[in-house]
C-alpha cells in the first residue's frame, strides 16, 4: 500500500464523516441521486487541483495560516452539525460542551499517536460502514413498498437541488493537492461516488419505507423504522458508526492542522476547535454554513491566485483510458 | 571484562569474596599430575559426586616432567576423556557464568585460564500438559522452567538447519539466560536486528518471566494491545518460528514470547488446524462475536436501559423495570458492582489454596448469585448480562486483561454519556487495535485487507489450500508513511 493511497483514503473517510449530519434536504430519492451525480462531477473537478511544480507553499505563512484556520474551522462546524443533530435525536442526554470534549478528546488522543494508526482506522471504517448499512436495510426491509417512492416534480426542487450551496472545496482536498502527488490517487475517484451512493441509499431506504411521511432529517426517518426482534430501534447503531466516522475526520483535521502549526501541540488545536464550536453554536446554522463556504472558497481562491495550485486537465484520465 | 589471574590463590580469594559466605559454593584444592588446582562448583547445580568420580582417576597420576598449569590445561582439553567445554574460561565474568550454569570449574596454578566441565544436574519440573492453553487434539506438551529443556522441545519439532538459537543474559542482579529462537531463512532481518539490539539495551534488575521484556520491545505511546503474544506450547512456538516469527524463551519461565503477534491470532488455536476447515471457521467467527459480547454487552444493556428504553421490546422492558424497581442502586453503578465482584471472585479463585476452592464457589453461587438477588441488592437481568459477558471473555483467554479493562470503561462511558459515550469508547478500541506490532500492522490480515483473511485469518481454508500457498511473515508488508 503506497503512502499516497492511504492519504487519499483518509480524505475519503473524512469526506464521509460529515455526510450523515449534513443531509437536511427533503428531496425525493431520485432527486437526491441526481443532485449527488451533479455534485460528484463538480467535486471531481475540485479534486483535479494539483500543486504547481517548483512552488514552495510551506514558506508562505499566509497560506499555512489560512489552511490551518480552514481545518480548525471545518472541524468546529462539523462538531456543531453533529451537536445539533444529536440534541434533536437524543434531547437532554448530553450537554453540547461535554459532547465536544468527549469527541475531540478521543480524536485528539489519536493525533497524539501515530499516523499509521489513523490510516488503519480509516480502513477499518469501511467494513463498519458496510455492516451498519446492511443492518439498517435488514431492520426495515419488511416495511419497504415501491409505491412509497415519490417522483420529483417542479422547478423549485430542481433549482434547490442544483444550487451550488453544497459544493464546498473541503480543506483536506486542498491539503491533498498541496502535499500529495497525483500518483496513487485512484481512490480519490471514489470520494464523490461514495458520497453520492451512500446519501442516495439512505434517502431511498427512508422513502421506500415511509414515503413522504419521513422526517426532515434522514436519521430521524430511520429512527421510525426497525423490525428486528431484539431492538425496536436500530438507529443508535447507525449513529454510533457515523460518530466514529466523524471522529476519524476530526482526528485527521487535527493532524493536518498540527502539521501546519508544528509549534503547537495537538491539544491546543483541539482546544481551538472546541472554542470555535462553542462560539458558533450561538449562531444560526445557515449563517454558519455560509461563513464556512466563504472561508473555504476564500482559502482556495488565495491558493490559486498565488499560483500554488493549478487545475490538471480533468478529462486527461478519461482520454488516456479511451485511447 | 576482568581476566583471570595466574595465581590460583588470588582467583580463589576473588571467588570467595564474590560469593561471600554462601553455603552452596564448593571449592577444594587438589593436585593433578603434580599441579596445584582447585575444584569449584555450585552444589545442586553441578553434580559433586560425578565430579569426584572423574577427578579421583587423575589425582593419582605421577607428576610429569616439566608439567605446569598451562600444559595441564592443554593436556586435559586435548588428550583426556574429561567432558570439557570447547573453550577454556578466560575472564571472571565467564567464570561466574559457567558456575551458575551448573558446570564444574577447575582453576590451575600458574595459568590464567580455567577448565569448565559439563557436570550439570538440574532438577526440573516434568514436562506436563499446558495449564492455560487447552486443546483437544494435537500435542499435549508444555514448556517447563529450564531453558535448555524448552529449547530442546522446539528443536525436536523443527529438525532442520534453519532453526537458530541465540543465548544471552539479562538482569543486573539475576543474570538470567534467555534464548532468541528463529528460522534464519524466514525471519525478516530488520525485525531480528531490531529485537536483538533492543534486548541488548535492556537494563532490568532481574528477569523472571518473558513478559518482563514486553514493555522494552513495545515502542511508542500507550497501547492496550502489545503486539506480542505468549504460549506455553512448544508446538505453537514451533509453528510461529516456521512463519518467520521470533520466539523468546527465558530461563525459569514456561511461557514463550512470540513477536510479532497480530490481533487475529488471538482467535486462533491449535485445534483449529486439526478440525475441518468449515468448523474451524465457524468457531473463529463465534470467538469474534464472543469478544465483542464480552466488551459491549454490559455497556449496551446499561445504555439501553438508561437512555433508550423505547428501543427495547415491551416484554424485555417490563422484566427489566420489575428487577430495577427493587434494587437501590442506579443501573450503571449496579452493573459496575457486579462486574467488580465477578473480578474479585475470579481473583480469589486464582490465588487461594486449591483446598479452599469449594468455599469460594459456594459463597459466589449462594450468597452473591441467590441471596443478593433475593435481598434486592442486585437485579436478575444485570447478573445475567454480566455472567454472559464473563463467560464470553473466557473464550479468548489471551485477551483477558484488555477485555476486563475495556468492559469497565465501556460501562462507565455508555452508562453516563449514552450513545456518544459508546461511540467514543469504540473509537478508543479501534485506535488501540489499529496499532502496530513490531513495525507490522497489528490488524493484519483484516486491515489492510489481505486474502489471508479467508485463507487463514478470520476464516480458515483446508490444509490442501494452506499447504499450496505457504504464509510467512515476509509476506506482510511493513508500515509506510505518507
Amino acid at each position: 500500500m503506497k503512502g499516497k493511497n492511504s492519504f487519499s483514503l483518509l480524505c475519503l473517510v473524512s469526506g464521509l464523516g460529515s455526510l450523515y449530519f449534513r443531509m437536511p434536504r427533503q428531496l425525493p430519492a431520485q432527486a437526491a441521486l441526481l443532485v449527488g451525480v451533479w455534485q460528484s462531477i463538480l467535486l471531481y473537478f475540485v479534486l483535479r487541483l494539483v500543486r504547481k511544480a517548483g512552488k514552495d507553499w510551506k514558506s508562505s505563512a499566509l497560506v499555512r495560516g489560512l489552511l490551518a484556520f480552514s481545518f480548525l474551522f471545518t472541524a468546529s462546524v462539523d462538531l456543531l452539525d453533529l451537536n445539533r443533530f444529536y440534541q434533536s435525536a437524543y434531547p437532554n442526554q448530553l450537554h453540547g460542551w461535554l459532547l465536544g470534549i468527549l469527541l475531540l478528546g478521543a480524536a485528539g488522543m489519536m493525533t497524539g499517536g501515530e499516523l499509521r494508526t489513523l490510516k488503519h482506522l480509516t480502513r477499518l471504517m469501511f467494513p463498519l460502514l458496510g455492516i451498519s448499512l446492511a443492518l439498517l436495510t435488514l431492520s426495515c426491509a419488511g416495511l419497504f413498498h415501491t409505491s412509497n417512492l415519490t417522483a420529483w416534480e417542479g422547478t423549485e426542487i430542481l433549482r434547490e437541488a442544483f444550487s451550488l450551496r453544497d459544493l464546498i472545496p473541503w480543506p483536506e482536498y486542498l491539503a491533498l493537492a498541496l502535499w500529495g502527488s497525483r500518483e496513487g490517487t485512484a481512490p480519490l475517484f471514489w470520494v464523490p461516488a461514495a458520497r453520492t451512493g451512500i446519501s442516495a441509499f439512505i434517502l431511498t431506504l427512508a422513502e421506500l419505507a415511509l414515503g413522504d411521511r419521513g422526517a426532515r432529517w434522514p436519521a430521524h426517518s430511520l429512527s421510525l423504522l426497525g423490525q428486528l426482534s431484539v431492538f425496536n430501534r436500530l438507529e443508535w447503531i447507525q449513529i454510533t458508526v457515523w460518530l466514529l466516522l466523524l471522529m476519524t475526520r476530526l482526528a485527521f483535521l487535527i493532524y493536518l492542522a498540527g502539521r501546519l502549526t508544528e509549534n503547537f501541540p495537538w491539544w491546543i488545536n483541539t482546544a481551538a476547535i472546541w472554542t470555535g464550536f462553542l462560539c458558533l453554536s450561538m449562531l444560526d446554522a445557515t449563517r454558519v454554513w455560509a461563513v464556512q463556504r466563504a472561508v473555504l472558497w476564500g482559502t482556495a481562491g488565495i491558493i490559486l491566485i498565488r499560483g500554488l495550485c493549478r487545475w490538471e486537465d480533468p478529462l486527461k484520465h478519461w482520454r488516456s483510458a479511451l485511447r | 571484562m576482568e581476566p583471570l589471574s595466574k595465581s590460583l590463590q588470588e582467583n580463589l580469594d576473588w571467588l570467595t569474596a564474590s560469593f561471600g559466605n554462601t553455603a552452596d559454593c564448593y571449592t577444594k584444592k587438589i593436585r593433578i599430575a603434580g599441579v596445584e588446582c582447585a575444584v569449584c562448583l555450585l552444589d545442586g547445580l553441578g553434580n559433586l559426586e560425578k565430579t569426584w568420580e572423574m577427578l579421583l582417576k587423575r589425582i593419582g597420576i605421577q607428576p610429569l616432567l616439566g608439567m605446569n598449569g598451562e600444559k595441564l590445561l592443554a593436556y586435559i582439553m586435548e588428550k583426556s576423556d574429561y567432558p570439557t567445554e570447547k573453550t577454556p574460561i578466560r575472564d571472571r565474568e565467564d567464570l561466574i557464568f559457567r558456575l551458575t550454569a551448573g558446570m564444574t570449574v577447575i582453576l590451575l596454578e600458574g595459568c590464567d585460564k580455567a577448565l569448565a566441565l559439563g557436570t550439570q544436574v538440574m532438577p526440573y519440573r516434568a514436562i506436563a500438559a499446558p495449564s492455560t492453553e487447552g486443546n483437544v487434539r494435537g500435542s499435549q506438551e508444555a514448556f517447563t522452567e529450564l531453558l535448555r529443556v524448552n529449547v530442546s522441545l522446539i528443536r525436536r519439532l523443527i529438525r532442520t538447519t534453519d532453526l537458530c538459537v541465540e543465548y544471552a543474559q539479562l538482569g543486573q542482579r539475576s543474570r538470567t539466560e534467555y534464548a532468541l529462537c528463529y528460522n534464519q531463512k524466514l525471519v525478516p532481518k530488520a525485525l531480528l536486528n531490531q529485537t536483538r539490539e533492543t534486548l541488548q539495551k535492556v537494563r532490568i534488575p532481574f528477569l523472571l518471566d518473558s513478559a518482563y521484556l514486553v514493555p522494552f520491545l513495545r515502542k511508542g505511546p500507550f497501547h492496550l494491545f502489545s503486539g506480542m503474544g505468549n504460549t506455553e506450547r512448544p508446538a505453537v512456538a514451533a509453528a510461529k518460528i516456521c512463519e518467520g516469527k521470533i520466539v523468546i524463551l527465558v530461563n525459569g519461565s514456561p511461557f514463550a514470547l512470540v513477536l510479532p503477534t497480530f490481533f487475529a491470532e488471538h482467535f486462533e488455536s491449535l485445534d483449529d488446524y486439526s478440525t475441518t476447515a468449515l468448523f474451524a471457521s465457524v468457531i473463529r467467527l463465534v470467538k469474534y462475536i464472543a469478544f465483542f459480547l464480552a466488551i459491549l454487552l454490559p455497556a449496551v444493556y446499561v445504555m439501553a436501559v438508561r437512555f433508550l428504553p423505547e428501543a427495547l421490546p415491551y416484554q424485555l422492558l417490563t422484566i427489566i423495570a420489575k428487577g430495577e424497581a427493587d434494587t437501590p442502586f442506579p443501573i450503571t453503578l449496579e452493573m459496575l458492582l457486579v462486574l467488580v465482584v465477578l473480578e474479585i471472585i475470579r481473583e480469589a479463585g486464582l490465588r487461594m489454596p486449591k483446598q479452599l476452592g469449594h468455599s469460594v464457589t459456594l459463597v459466589a453461587a449462594v450468597i452473591i448469585g441467590d441471596t443478593a438477588v433475593k435481598a434486592g441488592i442486585m437485579s436478575v437481568p444485570v447478573i445475567t448480562v454480566a455472567a454472559i459477558a464473563a463467560i464470553a471473555m473466557y473464550v479468548i483467554p489471551s485477551l483477558y486483561e484488555q477485555i476486563t479493562l475495556l468492559r469497565l470503561g465501556f460501562v462507565l462511558l455508555a452508562g453516563y454519556l449514552g450513545v456518544a459515550g459508546l461511540a467514543a469508547g469504540l473509537f478508543f478500541l479501534a485506535v488501540m487495535i489499529c496499532g502496530d506490532a513490531q513495525g507490522y500492522p497489528y490488524t493484519f490480515p483484516i486491515v489492510p485487507w489481505n486474502r489471508s483473511v479467508v485463507r487463514d485469518g478470520v476464516l480458515r481454508r483446508s490444509w490442501r489450500v494452506l499447504a499450496r500457498n505457504d504464509y510467512t511473515l515476509g509476506d506482510v508488508e511493513q508500515e509506510d508513511t505518507p
